[in-house]
């Protein structure tokens, strides 16, 4: 005999369930923190603070013409100088640790969903050489937020940190505070700078043979040679950020050295001639690299430098062209000596 | 797969459910069970693809070994010529060595994969050998479905079970719910629920219990238990700052994890069965509120206890050849079952531990009638023994057991508490950041007191299978019900800290 108390019963736990559940999705997909659906209504604001769950759905949903590609190097501009600068919307694409291969892939996402006027690089010398890697997807990453698969969408819209963490985030820097939009994902403001957490590496260790990383820069330059080329109408800014001259040190002592002027030789060779590309170079920023104020560890610099960078970019002071490259690389050369003997060495008598 | 999985819950079980009662309700009950079959064995590969192999080949070979033995069975009974006299013992020989092997080869197969690194590392420490480890993965649920064949091939030896058709064996084998971590249900349960047609349709009731009991243990692994693995986890890795009332604390925490961890998912795991109208005996019966060590075995991992007193303990002797006799098969058994909770040496003591505790029950001329006072002895020892099973090296527990004995200051407890991070705390967190940033330290503090006490309030309480059979159907606990799955599927996704930006 059927048991009319527990249809009702199951009738009330399967409608409760529902409306719970609708509510708890609605209610993440109505503020979506991470931007999978929507760019934040009003009056909430744009708070981008993780750039592996927030950078893909930004690149789809949020409205732009010019995009900020890098590591963390490239996380602490802020959006609006280049918009003042150069006159344009910009958001990031940005990864923290990216290699070639991951900004790719951030890009093409892009251009999947917009016209891009702009792409400000930064080039990191790392990423050139690399191990190859041929997919941005990386273990752990939430790749539920990267496909197209509305199914495992589960993930995001039943997530407890995102519903009890995320979102009440992004209530309370919306309305408390003073959150400028501009700075996403900057971590320089809760760091330390001047006070550098470094063991330089004691032993010298062998150069690196070509054989060793041609094939890397080859790889990644060639990926993003392909990418420029499949984009004429998007004008290519390349920065070479000034890495401190203890990153040259350690370049040195790790045997790399020839390895690192090799990949930015190639870079010039292969991304100059093309016609939408400006490559500005800044690691011969002398008064920059010996100054380890500006340092909170062997790359990483202050928001002040990011700062200066986009003001010389739009004044072309540093940018390599066909003419100079050459003696640009010869001249850093002799750079790269003092960088590692005077300043590097001074510092580390210092330790 | 894992019961607490998006998958498992949005996919995998409405579908298995919806395709099982309508393949069923259109008669189509061989295919019915062989999609039933097909589906465990997804469940099963969906982590390793390569362990389908083990499990399939280890159903074939122990129903090969039921298929040879039926066939003498059979020859015993076609052949006329035969006497009944003749016929007890006509073929024995050849039934016990098919028996033997079917025990050499699943014990083989168990040793390989489970034993197989351990037993090196001995050989190597003993005799100063280099020998290489394997390092061979485990398959999920190995040591269930070995003793779940086990016991069926030892029925079959001793010819106390029928022989089965490869599909019902598969499906009793295979069965998802009790697949990867038990309870170790018999093939005597099993298999005739599943030749019982009157089961195969769906039963509102049956279903709306299931349903209850399930949500409740995916409550208790995942709302509970898994809360209490933060605190446990780091304060374990944190272990070398033991003082008295931290690791007191912890092995506290621990039990606790453990008992919500293994029932919750015991409780689903019954919780599924009864969806599909079958029973899967429980196998926790309130074990912290056991009086004595031989009470708690009566109460914990019940069904495990049940197949060594079975397969064990009773051809042994049991209790029926002295005291001497049953005392040294009390630790056989306590060893064994040691030894089955994992190989290393932390497992053998443990079981060591508990069966010296039930011999001395089993002897003790003068147990303390004070009830409080015998359950507090046990709880103690409990606690005790379980330390042997959470540390990972002997040497583990001496650092616990130093620290048990280092009677100086709480700050530890203080640190513990603040291991349970969980998103629930973030807004209160962030207010007291800004009001009273001294008091997040009591915040995590009072935190974790609450779900202290909230776990002993639930362990004196009713437990799950118990609650389903108050048959209260209230509003309040449809919407408590949903209110514990909402919030369980919510906290089977996180947002990780990418570590790459350490600096």
């Amino acid at each position: 005999m059927i048991n009319t108390n527990k249809i009702i019963f199951l009738k009330k736990l399967i409608v409760s369930i529902l409306i719970i559940a609708l509510s708890v999705a609605g209610i993440v997909f109505l503020f979506d923190p991470f931007f999978h659906y929507h760019k934040p209504i009003k009056p909430l604001k744009a708070v981008l603070t993780q750039a592996e769950y927030q950078v893909i759905g930004t690149l789809r949903t949020f409205d732009y013409d010019s995009l900020i590609a890098g590591s963390s190097m490239a996380e602490n501009y802020n959006n609006k100088w280049f918009d003042e600068v150069f006159d344009c919307t910009t958001i990031k694409a940005v990864k923290p640790g990216a290699n070639t291969s991951d900004l790719v892939y951030l890009l093409e996402a892009a251009y999947e969903e917009k016209n891009i006027k702009n792409i400000f690089y930064t080039l990191d010398v790392a990423a050139l050489t690399t191990t190859v890697q041929e997919h941005y997807v990386n273990e752990g990453m939430p790749l539920y937020l990267y496909n197209k698969n509305p199914l495992d969408d589960v993930k995001y819209l039943f997530n407890k940190h995102v519903l009890f963490e995320d979102i009440p985030y992004m209530i309370a820097n919306s309305f408390i505070g003073d959150y400028d939009e501009g700075e996403s994902f900057n971590w320089a403001k809760y760091k330390e700078f001047g006070k550098l957490h470094y063991s330089p590496t004691e032993e010298k260790q062998s150069d690196k043979t070509k054989n060793e990383y041609e094939y890397y820069v080859d790889f990644n330059l060639s990926k993003l040679e392909n990418l420029v080329k499949s984009h004429p109408e998007t004008n290519y800014i390349f920065m070479v950020p000034p890495y401190s001259c203890l990153w040259w040190y350690e370049s040195y002592m790790c045997g790399t050295l020839e390895q690192d002027f090799y990949a930015i030789e190639q870079a010039f060779e292969r991304l100059l001639p093309l016609e939408n590309v400006e490559i500005h170079y800044f690691q011969n920023m002398e008064e920059i690299v010996s100054d380890l104020s500006l340092y909170m560890d062997t790359i990483h610099y202050n928001e002040d430098v990011n700062r200066k960078l986009v003001d010389l970019i739009s004044t072309n002071e540093y940018r390599v062209t066909f003419e100079n490259k050459d003696a640009l690389l010869e001249n850093m050369k002799i750079l790269a000596d003092k960088y590692i003997n005077v300043y590097a060495k001074k510092y580390i008598s210092n330790l | 797969m894992l019961f607490n999985s998006y998958l498992f819950i949005f996919i995998f079980l409405p579908l298995v459910l919806i395709l099982w009662f309508s393949l069923n309700k259109m008669k189509l009950y061989k295919i019915a069970e062989i999609f039933l079959i097909g589906m465990s064995l997804w469940f099963y590969a969906y982590f390793n693809f390569s362990y389908l192999f083990i499990i399939v080949g280890s159903c074939l070979f122990n129903f090969l070994i039921s298929y040879f033995i039926n066939r003498i069975e059979k020859k015993i009974f076609v052949d006329s010529t035969i006497s009944k006299l003749e016929s007890d013992s006509y073929g024995k020989l050849e039934i016990k060595i098919l028996g033997i092997l079917g025990i050499i080869v699943n014990l083989g197969i168990l040793f390989y994969y489970k034993y197989f690194d351990f037993f090196i590392e001995n050989i190597n420490y003993i005799f100063q050998k280099d020998y290489n480890l394997k390092n061979i993965l485990l398959p999920l649920g190995i040591s269930f479905f070995t003793f779940q064949q086990l016991s069926y091939v030892i029925d079959r030896m001793k010819r106390t079970a029928p022989h089965y058709g490869l599909i019902e064996y598969m499906s009793f084998v295979t069965f998802f719910p009790q697949l990867i971590a038990g309870p170790i249900v018999l093939h005597s349960e099993l298999i005739p629920q599943f030749k019982d047609m009157e089961k195969r349709k769906f039963n509102i009731d049956n279903f709306t219990d299931g349903c209850v009991q399930a949500i409740l243990g995916l409550g208790k692994k995942v709302l509970i238990a898994d809360t209490l693995a933060l605190v446990v986890n780091q304060a374990y890795y944190n272990r070398y700052y033991f003082t008295t009332w931290s690791a007191i604390l912890f092995i506290l925490t621990y039990i606790f994890e453990l008992y919500f961890d293994f029932s919750g998912y015991c409780d689903i795991a019954m919780g599924i069965g009864k969806m599909f109208n079958y029973d899967i005996p429980r196998n926790f019966n309130y074990p912290y509120k056991s009086t004595s060590m031989k009470d708690f075995w009566n109460r914990w991992h019940i069904t495990l206890n049940r197949f060594f007193t079975a397969y064990v303990y009773i051809p042994l002797g049991g209790n029926k050849k002295g005291t001497g006799k049953k005392l040294r098969n009390i630790m056989i058994v306590f060893l064994l079952s040691g030894l089955w909770h994992g190989a290393s040496w932390n497992f053998v003591i443990w079981g060591l531990l508990n069966g010296l505790a039930v011999a001395f029950n089993n002897i003790n001329p003068k147990p303390i009638k004070n009830k409080f006072i015998s359950w507090l002895c046990t709880f103690s020892y409990v606690l005790f023994t379980f330390m042997f099973f959470r540390c990972e090296t002997i040497n583990d527990v001496g650092i616990v057991l130093k620290g048990l004995f280092n009677p100086v200051g709480v700050k530890f407890v203080v640190d513990m508490a603040q291991y349970m991070d969980i998103p629930e705390l973030y807004i209160f967190k962030r207010a007291l950041e800004i009001i009273a940033p001294g008091m997040i330290r009591s915040l995590y503090m009072v935190a974790f007191i609450l779900v202290m006490v909230i776990c002993t309030l639930l362990l004196c309480g009713k437990n799950a299978e118990d609650i389903v059979k108050e048959r209260k159907y209230t509003t309040g606990k449809a919407i408590g019900l949903a209110i514990i799955l909402i919030w369980s599927v919510i906290s089977l996704s996180g947002v990780s800290t990418f570590l790459y930006f350490n600096f």
